[in-house]
């Protein structure tokens, strides 16, 4: 069967990217009333065949431990949720951060999740083809790598907090726009959601 | 009154047992029992954290000390400071003011770290070394990395070569944000290697002598209060049990073993010493002394006892002050004993800290750049000479300071290794080309020019030549002065498998060889003895005999800048035991040599590449029936062999001194080592020159070896050390006499021309024949698939 | 004593650079004066430079992409101001990727991102490369390449990860193509351009290794010119007019001193001074 497949890593230490992102966003772009938080992911999406979503997850799981160019225990926390039959593995917890920077956020608070590559696909091919070398049971047979910044912003609704997030992170200007450069990188949200305020 | 202590001197040795390990510590119990007779009482659980670390072979050196002392020579003319401090000085050219230009130079390994987390054990592993150098005062001019990694064809390949992508990954990634330019090193491939890989590291900087720092609080500290200022990253937990840890073996997927890993940082690194510069030339115009140490094993236990102990105070430290990863709250043992990178103690008087302080911190923005990083005072100098630590308002650690900084020391039972080794059956009908086409194809001496340029080798704007041009890097340190400093590192892992007195003493001589080929008089070595583990009888031994060989190579080559009767002097280095991976099997004996050479005239230093049509190219020195451990023997014949070059330290002597005569004249066109590979092979180098795109060829004729008896193949593929040189013609007549003067041999081996063939000829007749592009394909691709990224579908 | 850049070149110390001494050494061997910058001293300090060049390395460690943080540094309103008042500015490597990100190349919207420094594409590799290249001069009078012939080529090293030129918007390519802003090409020893690796080392659209603004006072350049200043940092085995010349200077240190083929573009803004004086 078809399945998708997608892998969350993050930094178990500090991640000091987000962190000058946080900095840079709130002490130099002017919005420090609007941003809760920054995460930052590596991530890749995948899509698969296996027998079953159960084989696929335990297939690509295997093998993502062992390689560095995905994961790395030492450093790394995981989380690999394949579709279909809600299969999951996972190392660690993806979303709480002690280390990790926040202001006083009151109000509705939404996390956005926006996914961000290189046009083109750059080191795609290469991923898919270092996987398939070695899996067992299964076969990716799309791939979609590059990461994801989960963004804490303080909005009236989701819409808003979307504008807000893209009015963040697109450079359009030098006064405007952080996270990514479109004249090599594309992004697309990938989920929005409301949090409990703090 | 001190609280927490531990029950050592009631409790029996199994319990001590126990005790140690619930704490997560290497310490044996007769060492816990040896702590106790020292301190007169029950360490603090502080106390016994840093005693582990202190008394690790890592930092205390306790199974090498005694044999280093006893053979390696350290002391010579020319050297300012030998082992002992962080790195060893030496003066290399007179300032012109009464002052001497000093090369600093320190060589370590990170050779656990960097299998268990290839990326950042060997981005850690230039991080602590450049420390070393910059805490003398130094700026640092370059690094080198000497690295051996697992078979890439083995049954380990898939291992082998993750580890070697990240570790080339690992150097690029800290050493060139640092903007230190790397100046080559090198790469050997051993199935031996494949559970225990070895990176090693080499930084070398310079600094005037007169500001040469010193460990140590100074003396004005007597009269004046004190302070020593903690600078860098914030305390965390990373590195916590790194001392212990290098001196464990290595247990695959160990937890515990992969948290002692610390995560480098170059851009703080950069930042930090921009700003060292500042406050230390701030000292310097107002004449105030100060003390400066890098942190590194054993955190800030080890630094403040040192500086204080080298300085005959005591120190009263408040770790409560010191700064830790934000949101975290460490035990005492862990803030005073773990191995966060990026850190330097600074000892300084009292009313210098706020100028210090506003450096760090303000000018500079460190509490801004990386959060919680900055400088803070974490501890009085005084003058009880007792080392004491409060933290919570509590005394975790009070004892005199030369308790803490006793050392310890084993000596280590040694058994000679007993195997046979013999030569192979000689196979008369081989093809001589394409056997050489296996041998330019592998691994072991297939251009690395893939891996440099990950590098960055052009930063400072010093290199004269880079990785790959020539047998050592080149730069010329000091602006507006024709002096040269050539580097080059060393070591044969067959040799010394075969025996390794010759391991040791063979890398002296290549590396010293190296040096010589650019125009460089060797001045100075650091080794690196990277062994397995010295409880085993046998290893101990292929220690003992490559320290005796490094020893007895130092003396006969000799300081050849110097009048007299000098050795090359051993000014640091490094012992790295118990590498083996979890079969037990130690790896090769590997002592990893690094030889300085200064060049009165870097001009006069030219790249490998052949230069000119007509020039001419002789060997100086003779190949001799030695191809134990050879390439030839190991790729054609898949066996080590045992005829193993034997180091002969007046042949040697003589060759280098006849090379370095002709380079004084400047009629060095081209020269090179003969070495791993043989004659032939360093004909190939030189002709295709270190990209590769050489077009000029050589028809080498072997008639010129009709006296050594030896076929063919052994004349061109012994590893017996030559120099090969290339000379305008009409220079024979004065090279004839060099060589007589210095005892040498020389051949002829022909003439260059521009059609880009290379031949062997023998009695007029051609024996095979390679166009260079061909030979060229073969050579530059073959660590391509080693270190190259995987293609997409 | 009041720090003065008076007449002098700023070298502007973002933290991570790691190429600024040695550009203060091109710039001074050139005859003109040069001095360091930190990124949080006053902005008010550059009043009176003669121009300022943001240097090569990592400023904030390349955090987010190279170049950005920098550009959203208080520092770079006031370099803004001196941009639109036509003053020199010159951002190498790293600096490159700074301008680039703060919009002012290429300029022809003002402070608009057009462009991206984006990852190199390699054959064989990925990542950071160190190589010397080939540059072709060409197109309008720039401040920093006036002293250089048009269609001259002058050999410069690289060491990036990140320096191919691109962009999404192909009108502003045209508009850059037809006001001659991109001023340097990686092209071979003998001058031709080739689009593939590794005469373009790094993959950039159009061979593009230098481009400056519509009004030739601010110039982005990926190679390393104050890496090249001097005839000894030249490797022997270059090859070419000055490979040869290197080679030739061997055994003879004084000749190993002169200038380098990097100079030119420090000794194009000194030109540049004494023809506007």
């Amino acid at each position: 069967m078809k399945t998708e497949a997608k892998l969350w890593v993050r930094l178990k230490v500090t991640d000091l990217v987000a962190q000058t992102a946080w900095m840079t966003l709130t002490e130099k772009m002017g919005f420090a009333d609007d941003l809760c938080g920054v995460l930052r992911y590596s991530y890749w999406a995948m899509e698969a065949e296996g027998e079953n979503a159960g084989a696929v997850c335990e297939a690509i799981d295997r093998e993502i431990r062992m390689d560095s160019a995905f994961t790395n225990q030492n450093k790394h926390f995981y989380c690999l949720v394949v579709s279909g039959g809600g299969d999951k593995a996972a190392s660690g917890d993806l979303m709480i951060d002690r280390d990790f920077p926040r202001g006083e956020c009151g109000g509705r608070i939404f996390a956005c999740d926006l996914f961000v590559s290189e046009q083109g696909g750059g080191k795609d091919s290469g991923y898919a083809s270092r996987l398939n070398a070695r899996l067992a049971g299964a076969k990716v047979t799309g791939m979609k790598s590059g990461e994801v910044w989960r963004i804490l912003v303080r909005a009236e609704g989701a819409e808003e907090a979307a504008r807000k997030v893209e009015e963040m992170a697109v450079t359009r200007s030098r006064q405007h726009g952080l996270l990514l450069n479109p004249h090599y990188q594309t992004f697309e949200f990938i989920g929005t959601a409301e949090i409990d305020g703090q | 009154m001190l609280k927490g202590t531990i029950p050592i001197t009631e409790s029996d040795d199994s319990r001590v047992g126990e005790l140690l390990k619930e704490n997560g510590l290497n310490l044996a119990v007769s060492e816990a029992r040896r702590v106790i007779e020292l301190l007169g009482r029950d360490p603090t659980l502080v106390e016994l954290t840093i005693f582990n670390t202190m008394w690790s072979e890592h930092c205390s050196y306790k199974s090498s000390r005694k044999i280093l002392g006893e053979l390696l020579p350290t002391k010579a003319p020319n050297v300012v400071m030998g082992p002992g401090e962080d790195a060893g000085v030496f003066r290399y050219a007179e300032t012109g003011d009464g002052d001497w230009h000093c090369l600093v130079i320190a060589h370590e390994s990170h050779n656990h770290p960097s299998q268990v987390l290839p990326v950042e054990g060997a981005a850690t592993g230039i991080g602590g070394i450049v420390r070393d150098v910059y805490c003398m005062g130094a700026d640092v001019v370059g690094v080198l990395d000497p690295l051996r990694f697992g078979d890439p064809k083995g049954p380990n390949a898939r291992q082998v070569i993750s580890i070697a992508r990240g570790v080339v990954d690992g150097i690029a990634q800290y050493g060139n944000p640092l903007g230190v330019p790397n100046l080559g090193g090198d790469i050997a491939f051993d199935a031996g290697f494949d559970e225990n890989c070895l990176v090693n590291v080499v930084a070398i900087g310079t600094i005037r002598e007169s500001r040469v720092l010193r460990s140590r609080v100074p003396a004005e500290a007597a009269d004046t209060p004190y302070k020593i200022i903690l600078i860098g990253k914030p305390t965390d937990d990373s590195g916590f049990g790194g001392a212990a840890f290098a001196s464990e073996d290595l247990v695959e997927g160990e937890e515990a073993n992969r948290g002692a890993v610390q995560v480098p940082d170059p851009f703080l690194k950069r930042v930090l010493a921009v700003a060292n510069r500042k406050v230390l030339d701030l000292a310097e115009d107002r004449g105030i002394k100060v003390g400066f140490k890098d942190l590194g094993a054993g955190g800030i236990a080890c630094v403040t006892s040192e500086l204080a102990h080298a300085g005959g105070f005591g120190v009263k430290i408040d770790l409560d002050a010191v700064n830790v990863a934000a949101g975290h709250h460490y035990p005492p043992p862990v803030v005073s004993c773990s191995e966060t990178q990026e850190r330097y103690a600074l000892a300084v008087p009292e009313d210098f800290v706020d100028d210090v302080m506003k450096i760090y911190n303000e000018d500079f923005e460190l509490p801004h750049l990386y959060h919680g990083a900055g400088a803070v005072v974490i501890a009085d100098v005084t003058r009880d000479e007792l080392y004491t630590i409060e933290s919570g308002g509590e005394k975790v650690c009070e004892t005199p300071v030369e308790v803490i900084t006793t050392g310890i020391a084993y000596d280590r039972p040694k058994s000679p290794r007993k195997v046979l080794f013999e030569e192979p059956e000689w196979q008369e009908d081989r093809s001589l080309h394409d056997d050489f086409l296996k041998i330019m194809a592998s691994p072991n001496i297939a251009s690395k020019n893939y891996v440099f340029k990950h590098y960055d080798s052009e930063v400072q704007g010093r290199a004269v030549i880079r990785p790959g041009e020539a047998d050592a890097g080149v730069l010329a340190p000091v602006a507006g002065n024709p002096v040269g400093l050539a580097v080059a590192v060393d070591g044969n892992p067959w040799y010394g498998i075969i025996d390794p007195y010759q391991g040791g003493a063979l890398a002296v001589c290549e590396s010293a060889r190296n040096v010589a080929a650019v125009g460089g008089v060797p001045s100075a070595i650091t080794d690196c003895l990277n062994y397995g583990n010295p409880e085993i009888e046998e290893v101990f031994w292929e220690f003992f005999e490559g320290v005796r060989g490094i020893s007895d190579a130092c003396r006969g080559i000799g300081l050849l800048s110097h009048d007299g009767n000098h050795p090359l002097p051993v000014v640091s280095g490094n012992v790295s035991f118990y590498n083996q991976g979890e079969s037990g099997k130690a790896i090769p004996p590997s002592p990893i040599i690094c030889t300085v050479g200064v060049i009165e005239d870097y001009s006069k230093s030219r790249s490998m590449t052949f230069k000119e049509e007509g020039n001419e190219v002789f060997l100086i020195g003779e190949p001799l029936d030695e191809l134990g451990g050879s390439e030839y023997y190991r790729t054609i014949y898949g066996t080590l062999g045992a005829n193993v070059p034997e180091a002969d330290f007046v042949r040697e002597r003589g060759q280098i001194r006849t090379v370095l005569d002709i380079h004084s004249h400047g009629w060095v066109r081209s020269c090179h080592d003969t070495g791993q590979g043989g004659m032939l092979t360093a004909l190939a180098e030189m002709a295709l020159g270190g990209n590769g795109t050489g077009k000029l060829g050589l028809a080498v004729n072997l008639d010129e070896f009709d006296s050594t008896g030896l076929p063919p193949e052994k004349v061109l593929f012994s590893e017996t050390g030559c120099f090969i040189v290339e000379l305008p013609p009409g220079n024979e007549r004065e090279i004839l006499a060099i060589c007589a003067r210095n005892r040498v041999k020389l051949h002829k081996l022909g003439m260059l021309k521009a059609s880009p063939k290379l031949e062997v000829v023998s009695n007029g007749k051609a024996l095979a024949s390679w166009e260079l592009g061909e030979l060229a394909g073969i050579y530059m691709t073959g660590c391509r698939s080693i270190f190259g990224i995987e293609k997409g579908e | 004593m009041a720090r003065s850049f008076k007449d002098k070149v700023a070298i502007i110390q973002f933290p991570g650079v790691n190429c600024e001494y040695e550009t203060v050494d091109a710039v001074r061997s050139v005859g003109l004066g040069a001095d360091l910058l930190r990124w949080n001293e006053d902005p008010a300090l550059l009043e009176n430079a003669l121009g300022v060049i943001v240097p090569g390395g990592f400023s904030y460690q390349d955090r987010i992409r190279a170049g950005v943080v920098s550009a959203k540094d208080h520092i770079m309103d006031k370099l803004s101001e001196l941009a639109a008042a036509g003053h020199p500015i010159l951002g190498i490597c790293n600096g490159a990727q700074v301008l680039v990100e703060s919009g002012f190349i290429p300029g022809i919207h003002w402070e608009s991102v057009d462009l991206a420094l984006a990852p190199n594409v390699m054959e064989d590799r990925d990542g950071y490369y160190c190589s010397w290249t080939h540059l072709l001069h060409g197109g309008t009078d720039c401040v920093w390449t006036s002293a250089i012939g048009n269609e001259e080529v002058v050999p410069v090293p690289i060491a990036h990860a990140e320096g191919r030129f691109t962009t999404d918007d192909m009108e502003v390519l045209e508009g850059m193509k037809k006001n001659g802003q991109i001023v340097l090409r990686y092209c071979t020893q003998a001058g031709q351009i080739d689009p593939s690796f590794p005469t373009n080392p790094n993959g950039s659209l159009e061979s593009m290794a230098g481009v400056c603004n519509r009004e030739g006072n601010v110039l982005a350049m990926m190679p390393h010119p104050e890496r090249a200043s001097w005839l000894r940092q030249v490797p022997e085995d270059l090859g070419g007019g000055w490979g040869m010349k290197r080679s030739k200077a061997g055994g003879d240190s004084g000749k190993m001193e002169a200038a380098g083929p990097g100079r030119i573009f420090f000794e194009s803004l000194r030109r540049w001074k004494e023809g506007g004086e």
